[in-house]
């Protein structure tokens, strides 16, 4: 028997869940824009649009959960930038070549992530799955995983009467 | 499954870490210093200058002063490393507590300032300071920032009411707060090769703080200057190797500066 439970074709998607699981990473880039300062923002809007959604399914599940994951790693590079950023402002200290090259590893990283993230929701808005590295099997595992039960039948229990 | 979650996260750090590598050791954005006079240029220019400083500034004549200030200044070129500049220190009859880098490795010290200074320690930390200024050629970019290439090659090509106008500029000895730190960082390095604890640098900004006061520390930001007591905890804070070991100054500094 399979570990991983049978994963949902494009066809058996409905439209609505195709389109929340879309929304999970638009909400990324809608807030972006407004947490570019603090990066935190983002991530408090996609944990608050997972919870909202989480019970929608397995496909929204699955890339509800891609999209939060990927985005802890992309919000701590970006947090650790602005707080360095902002300590070598406050301290008057030299700007580092350590910094210049986080900023444009940061940069790269960014850039390749909103990549990720419009083919990711373009392909969830087909119905389609779209594997993130690492996050894409993070999350798969974590949705379609087969949990064995631990109820033990012990009959019905609504019985006619005696 | 997880074997390959490892794998993938594997693979990612590395280029991450990789591309923060190699971005960190090519510098992709120069500081604006780059677009630069050349040496050769810089030495024309100081040539102009250093005829209207000495038009201004007396020169002090006391030769225990200045035989002490060649012994500080030979402690520290001792220690740097291979420079382009040939540097001359000039020390000037004045009151002010100043001292001031102009180009090609001119440094003004005025009598002012040595006066002020209570060990030669702390006029070594001024001095390395003001040569972190030229190292880093702070004074010559921010020439041709504010005048712009044209007034220097004019001035090179010997108009001298233009040299004229250089003068207060340098004077005033402003620099953004990144140069002053740039500045003070390689004046720490040094004096740490030169055997000179920094902390010179903290008990003569100290000073400074107590008898000639210090602008509200909470104008800092607004500043252009880090604040005195930012570079007095910059100077502490700065980390010696276990074994330095500090090799004061055999100079009779009482005396050296009695003539002033």
């Amino acid at each position: 028997m399979s570990e991983y439970q049978l994963i949902p074709q494009p066809e058996e998607i409905p439209i609505r869940e195709r389109e929340d699981a879309m929304g999970s990473y638009m909400m990324m880039f809608a807030a972006v824009g407004a947490g570019l300062p603090f990066p935190f923002l983002n991530l408090v809007a996609s944990l608050i649009y997972y919870y909202i959604n989480k019970a929608k399914g397995q496909f929204v599940k699955f890339h509800l959960v891609q999209s939060l994951l990927s985005q802890i790693p992309v919000t701590l590079i970006n947090s650790v930038a602005v707080v360095w950023g902002v300590s070598l402002f406050i301290s008057s200290t030299p700007v580092s070549s350590a910094f210049k090259g986080y900023l444009v590893m940061a940069l790269i990283l960014n850039i390749a992530y909103f990549i990720f993230s419009i083919v990711a929701a373009i392909r969830a808005r087909r119905g389609e799955f779209y594997y993130f590295p690492v996050f894409g099997r993070i999350a798969f595992h974590q949705v379609f995983k087969e949990v064995e039960s631990e109820d033990v039948y012990v009959g019905p229990i609504n019985q006619p009467p005696a | 499954m997880m074997q390959k979650v490892w794998k993938e996260a594997a693979i990612l750090l590395v280029i991450a870490g990789g591309i923060w590598y190699f971005f960190a050791q090519v510098d992709i954005f120069p500081d604006e210093d780059a677009l630069q006079i050349s040496i050769e240029h810089e030495e024309v220019l100081a040539e102009k200058l250093n005829e209207v400083f000495e038009r201004t500034f007396e020169p002090v004549e006391d030769s225990t002063a200045l035989q002490a200030l060649d012994v500080v200044v030979d402690r520290l070129m001792a220690n740097m490393e291979p420079t382009d500049y040939n540097y001359h220190i000039h020390l000037v009859e004045n009151t002010d507590v100043n001292a001031f880098a102009t180009l090609g490795g001119n440094i003004y010290v005025f009598s002012g300032l040595m006066k002020f200074a209570e060990t030669p320690e702390e006029l070594a930390a001024v001095l390395a300071h003001e040569i972190g200024h030229c190292e880093e050629r702070h004074v010559v970019n921010k020439m041709a920032t504010e005048l712009g290439m044209t007034i220097l090659l004019s001035i090179m090509g010997g108009d001298a009411s233009l040299a004229q106008e250089l003068y207060g500029s340098i004077v005033a000895n402003v620099f953004s707060r990144n140069q002053e730190a740039e500045a003070d960082q390689f004046s720490f390095d040094l004096m740490e090769r030169s055997g000179l604890s920094p902390t010179a640098m903290a008990t003569f900004f100290r000073r400074i703080n107590r008898e000639l006061g210090s602008p509200d520390e909470k104008l800092e930001f607004l500043m252009t200057h880090p604040h005195n007591n930012s570079r007095i905890r910059a100077a502490i804070e700065f980390e010696l190797p276990d074994d330095f070991e500090a090799r004061s100054f055999d100079i009779d500094w009482e005396r050296a500066v009695e003539g002033l």
